[in-house]
């Protein structure tokens, strides 16, 4: 008996970008923009852009801050791709190693107390855990990996 | 940073002609709230309709704004586009902020000085 089989590739990922760009903090605006104006051609659902450009920015930010010193000396790449259900971004940077190697938890701020003790920071690994899925840390050949993907499906 | 600052008796609106409020702008934001804001009492009003974009930076800015103000003085926001409502909801800042769908609706009834 022949068995034919059409395999469909659904779900392998289309890389739509791939970007080295600098470290530089002034510059962060300006590449978030790129990310976000090469991915709006493809007109997503659900405000997934919106999704995109919070997470993106906020991670672009954490590299150029933390894992460079806020110096416009290092360079950052970063694969973009697309599959049915999601964008997916995975960031290489050659900065400092996150704390502990692994992912800051994020967790929710405090905001019911007097207004002058209300956080200033601490908002972005929130954002980056609330609005992006399947977050995943690794070093590797004195790089940093952060992968994460941002879903169509609605989350907020 | 582009500002345009108007005064109302008990009130000061303030446009913010910038689009985005992220960690390149944020102490220069501080700094030039606190400036227009010295010496006035009553609502300081916040207009961001040309702001499409508060990343978390911009977002403690906008709260360090909101703590050094005096007593008698409250920060209130208008206009917040989608991206940047989207940011104060997920956040529950949007609980802790008056926020007006527009400065017209923050000033109905207050008259202009100047």
């Amino acid at each position: 008996m022949q068995y034919v089989a059409n395999i469909e590739k659904i779900g392998d990922p289309i890389t739509l970008l791939h970007m080295h760009f600098s470290s530089d903090p002034i510059a962060v605006g300006d590449v978030t923009m790129s990310i976000s104006a090469a991915i709006d051609q493809l007109n997503l659902p659900n405000n997934s852009l919106e999704n995109i450009e919070i997470v993106v920015t906020e991670v672009i930010n954490n590299i150029s801050e933390h894992a460079y010193q806020g110096s416009a000396d290092g360079f950052i790449e970063v694969v973009v791709a697309h599959t049915n259900a999601s964008i997916s971004f995975h960031f290489i940077d050659s900065g400092l190693e996150m704390p502990g190697r692994k992912l800051p938890q994020g967790s929710a701020q405090k905001i019911d107390c007097a207004p002058e003790d209300l956080p200033e920071g601490g908002f972005g690994w929130f954002l980056i855990h609330t609005l992006g899925h399947a977050l995943s840390y690794y070093r590797k050949n004195n790089e940093n990996h952060l992968k994460f993907q941002i879903m169509f499906a609605p989350t907020s | 940073m582009q500002m345009n600052v108007e005064n109302f008796n008990g009130a000061v609106l303030i446009t913010l002609n910038v689009s985005r409020i992220d960690a390149s702008g944020a102490v220069r934001f501080k700094d030039l709230i606190r400036e227009h804001s010295a010496g006035k009492t009553g609502r300081i009003v916040l207009d961001l309709a040309q702001v499409d974009f508060v990343d978390s930076s911009g977002l403690g800015a906008i709260v360090a704004a909101m703590k050094q103000l005096s007593t008698g003085q409250t920060l209130e926001l208008a206009s917040l586009s989608p991206t940047v409502e989207k940011v104060f909801r997920l956040t529950r800042m949007d609980t802790v902020f008056k926020i007006h769908a527009s400065s017209e609706d923050a000033f109905a009834g207050m008259t202009n000085t100047g």
